[in-house]
């Protein structure tokens, strides 16, 4: 759906986007991270024709990025989205849907409808310059769902929410990818919230792609090959697979779980099933821990810090 | 329906609010207020003046009138106020980022808004012409007949109008989407209107033989309006100038071989002293200079408007927006 080759933004002598070339699938929801000045925004200014790149070339869907058939594919929600105050939400949505290429009488029905199911409903025929900055994010994206795009940009779209209604977002967003098969390109910094709903992730800092893959390989990537196993015995069971060697670094916490470190997992996994079935041991635990998003940014940017 | 259109519609809807519908009007209508009620009261007090006189005088007042107010000055300011925002005010206050990023061209937005502006302008300008001449009628007691031709002239002036109105639109929305100073933008508007209302006059004022050995009026704007509003008002049955119209014409535009000295005497002896041939009533007409043929001033206008969006199109697909 989106794929960039080099895409590269500069600001004089400053690169704000360093030669980035992403990839993202058809009707999944891709995850864009990074700390703040990383380039997420303008990268996403550029997907959207806001802005030129410098350098590269970028699709949306194979139509080039800025013009108007790509734009046509796009919803897109800036993280700080400003409208027309004088005019009353359905009337701003409609006039957005008329842009888009919704015929009239169309452009009112699904002004309304979107309204409602982003809990806007009552608000309809208030001016949006007395909406708050939630009420603006959910309008925000309100315009950008209005044309039912099948790229939805989303930068920040649960800034400034509260709790149940950065859910109630997370929520829709996930609906919005299983049920329309829409594809959702959003950036958030509640890694702990984004990763509920990402199946995609590509990380950037000072510019450029640091880590990008799907959330299960990225899990695994960063588990650091971390395991967890509990039985009824064991010390036993840990001084049997330590005379084997495979695993370089062990400890037991305090609920009783043995945390090993491994460099050959498979082999690993086969000996605690042998080890345990030899001893008679009762297996109650047995997993591979996996790496939270957090995890998976904290480690990479301190990789970046090191370099 | 087009997608210009759909800005236009949504632009005219702000455009045409009732409070700033009525408040621009009154403003438009305000100089005929004035004029009618004390600065012309005494010359078209009944009985002072015959039928013919009356109306022929009127008529000459009207077109000066019109050309340098209604629309002039008035119509200009309006653009002016009204379009100097358009693209600016929307980078401003954040809306034109969600803008760009609609499938819609930016010129198409672009023009959008001129249409808009264009059409507000014109019907408010409609309004104020036979407004004025409702208000002419009502304080001055203008016989029917000399109504009749001021209406006569309302369809002429009007489509001079266009010219103007297209001219400024575009140079103003040109200016917005190029500038984003507001005192940039201020100083641009104002050197534009002294070009085009105060240059052509202190020239020939000033240097009067270079004007014409140089070929100035060809860089002169007012000029080119002044040929034009001359040319298209003389096709409206009533539209003969009075002599009087002829030098302020010419003192402001150089449409007419007219000086400080036949001005004078056009103001202080042209009313109901001396008499022309041709209607018996007005002294003689003032020589027109026919520096250049109407619609190449016509032409030169539009040209000067296409390459104003031009601009504009250009400055609009190159902007960066945040």
């Amino acid at each position: 759906m989106i794929e960039t080759r080099n895409l590269t933004k500069r600001f004089g002598d400053f690169t704000a986007v360093d030669g980035i070339n992403l990839a993202v699938q058809q009707g999944t929801i891709h995850g864009f991270v990074g700390p703040n000045g990383a380039g997420k925004t303008t990268t996403m200014k550029m997907l959207t024709g806001a802005i030129w790149c410098s350098q590269g070339e970028g699709y949306i869907k194979g139509h080039e990025i800025g013009s108007t058939p790509a734009k046509q594919i796009i919803g897109y929600s800036p993280e700080h989205a400003f409208f027309y105050n004088d005019m009353v939400a359905s009337d701003y949505l409609s006039y957005m849907a008329r842009i888009c290429g919704v015929e009239r009488s169309e452009a009112r029905k699904k002004a309304l409808d979107l309204l409602n199911w982003l809990d806007l409903g009552g608000f309809a025929e208030s001016k949006v310059g007395g909406f708050s900055a939630g009420m603006k994010q959910r309008l925000g994206l309100a315009q950008a769902l209005i044309h039912e795009p099948e790229l939805l940009i989303l930068d920040e779209p649960t800034a400034n929410m509260d709790p149940s209604g950065r859910i109630s977002i997370l929520d829709k967003l996930r609906e919005l990818s299983h049920e329309s098969n829409v594809t959702i390109f959003l950036s958030s910094h509640i890694l702990s919230e984004l990763e509920q709903v990402v199946d995609f992730m590509t990380m950037i800092d000072r510019g450029r792609i640091v880590v990008e893959g799907n959330m299960t390989e990225l899990r695994r990537r960063f588990s650091g090959n971390h395991f967890l196993l509990k039985t009824s015995q064991n010390e036993k069971i840990l001084e049997v697979i330590k005379e084997k060697g495979l695993f370089r670094e062990s400890w037991t916490d305090t609920e009783d779980f043995i945390h090993m470190i491994s460099d050959d997992t498979t082999a690993l996994r086969k000996v605690v099933v042998e080890v345990v079935v030899q001893t008679g041991a009762e297996l109650e635990h047995f997993s591979e821990e996996r790496a939270s998003l957090q995890d998976i940014y904290r480690k990479t940017m301190s990789m970046e810090e090191e370099e | 329906m087009g997608k210009p259109a759909i800005v236009m519609e949504q632009t005219l809807k702000e455009l045409m609010g009732l409070r700033r519908l009525v408040l621009v009007i009154a403003a438009g209508l305000i100089p005929a207020i004035f004029f009618g009620a004390v600065v012309w009261r005494e010359s078209f007090r009944s009985g002072a003046m015959s039928l013919e006189m009356q109306t022929h005088t009127f008529v000459g007042y009207f077109l000066i009138f019109s050309f340098i107010w209604i629309a002039g000055f008035y119509i200009t300011y309006m653009i002016i106020t009204s379009g100097m925002d358009f693209v600016s005010k929307e980078e401003e206050e954040g809306t034109l980022l969600l803008m760009v990023s609609k499938p819609i061209g930016r010129f198409q937005f672009i023009i959008g808004k001129f249409l808009a502006l264009l059409i507000t302008t014109l019907l408010i300008e409609l309004v104020v012409l036979f407004g004025s001449i409702l208000i002419f009628w009502a304080l001055l007691g203008l016989e029917p007949e000399s109504v009749r031709a001021l209406v006569g002239l309302v369809f002429w002036i009007f489509l001079y109008s266009i010219l103007i109105v297209i001219l400024f639109d575009a140079l103003t929305i040109a200016i917005s989407t190029l500038f984003k100073g507001k005192v940039i933008k201020t100083v641009l508007t104002m050197l534009l209107v002294m070009l085009v209302f105060g240059v052509g006059p202190i020239l020939r004022m000033v240097w009067p033989t270079a004007y014409e050995n140089y070929h100035l009026y060809y860089i002169d704007p007012g000029y080119h309006l002044g040929n034009t509003y001359v040319s298209i008002s003389e096709q409206a049955i009533s539209g003969r100038m009075t002599p009087q119209s002829q030098a302020y014409l010419g003192i402001f535009t150089g449409t007419y071989k007219a000086g400080m000295e036949e001005l004078v005497l056009a103001m202080f002896t042209g009313s109901s002293e001396s008499f022309d041939p041709d209607i018996r009533a007005m002294p003689p007409s003032l020589e027109q200079t026919n520096y250049l043929n109407p619609l190449v001033s016509v032409l030169l206008c539009l040209v000067v408007s296409a390459a104003a969006l031009g601009g504009a199109k250009v400055a609009i697909e190159r902007r960066e927006v945040y």
